[in-house]
């Protein structure tokens, strides 16, 4: 099994939810760096959902992933933090299908830390109880996933939920088809042009 | 403890100074000599039940509540998101009722079930 080295989104957007939170600076995700897409609650965050925190467009092309191969696993980072302990946590976290979401719920039932932390998500084998085709994914700008968060506990004014960035990786199996004629043209036909046997 | 037979007013006095405004306001209105039976009866049967509010209920004040009013609300729980809520928030379920909310969540969050699986969370209620 292959996997693809982590893409980070050339997409980011705030989506309803509801619009009871919406999300700022979603472009902040897009890299590793030291800016933050944030949502700030006061009130209801404990009862309302926020907006969906949606990235897409990771990248993936043809020589990331290519051609007639298997899909055997999605595997994708959050980095993020809350403002309060025990409180911020995942209620929604899906992964989008041609922009619509599609599988299982992968939210973690695991609260924010305070301090900026990777959370990974799925790995070599998950597919989230989805079906996902190489064509699902490679020169897909809708492909991806999309996040809201709630607070357990009620909010004062100015307490906030912060996403650095995310990123992803496919892991995946190379088609026989194409193995072979990849072995075929490395081993045959280039030797041929280049004068070998 | 309230019982279905419990009158709604008992109930309503016991949330009247905890729950927000807007739920308390329509609460309010409710025709005096009602049992909880009978008010939760309609929420029951209500198609457009907020089970948001079922969670609020039981962790708020559920230990105050028998056991037949607890489980006509747990029952009625049907988003997985507020199963997993009150599974890792709630402090006073019943091993039964954890076992309701557990088959709620069963094959629709499946890192949720891993983490409770291998204990990187856990459920909140100490079951004796």
């Amino acid at each position: 099994m292959a996997v693809t080295a982590y893409k980070y989104p050339g997409t980011a957007a705030n989506v309803s939810n509801g619009g009871y939170y919406a999300w700022v600076n979603v472009n902040n995700i897009k890299a590793d760096d030291s800016d933050n897409a944030t949502i700030v609650t006061s009130g209801t965050a404990d009862k309302n959902p926020s907006d969906y925190l949606t990235a897409t467009n990771f990248g993936f092309t043809a020589s990331d992933i290519p051609s007639g191969a298997t899909i055997n696993g999605i595997e994708f980072v959050i980095n993020r933090r809350g403002s309060e302990a025990d409180s911020q946590y995942d209620y929604q976290l899906y992964m989008l299908k041609a922009g619509t979401q599609h599988g299982d719920n992968i939210a973690s039932a695991t609260k924010w830390p305070t301090s900026l932390t990777d959370a990974t998500y799925g790995g070599a084998t998950s597919l989230f109880n989805g079906t996902w085709a190489q064509t699902d994914i490679v020169g897909v700008t809708t492909f991806g996933f999309q996040l809201a968060v709630k607070n357990h506990i009620k909010s004062d004014s100015g307490e906030f939920t912060s996403v650095e960035h995310v990123k992803m990786r496919v892991y995946y199996t190379e088609g026989g088809a194409t193995t072979y004629a990849t072995q075929l043209f490395k081993h045959h036909f280039i030797p041929q042009m280049i004068g070998g046997n | 403890m309230l019982t279905l037979d419990s009158k709604f007013s008992e109930y309503f006095d016991l949330i009247k100074g905890i729950a927000c405004l807007d739920a308390v306001t329509p609460q309010s209105k409710i025709k005096e000599g009602l049992t909880i039976g009978e008010v939760f009866a309609g929420y029951r049967d209500d198609p457009k039940f907020n089970d948001e509010w079922g969670a609020w209920c039981l962790n708020t004040v559920g230990k105050e509540l028998d056991e037949k009013i607890r489980l006509m609300i747990v029952n009625k729980v049907y988003k997985p998101e507020t199963a997993k809520y009150l599974l890792v928030e709630c402090p006073h379920l019943t091993e039964a009722e954890i076992g309701i909310l557990k088959a709620k969540i069963d094959g629709k969050m499946p890192t949720v079930e891993k983490e409770l699986s291998i204990g990187v969370v856990s459920i909140k209620a100490a079951v004796k």
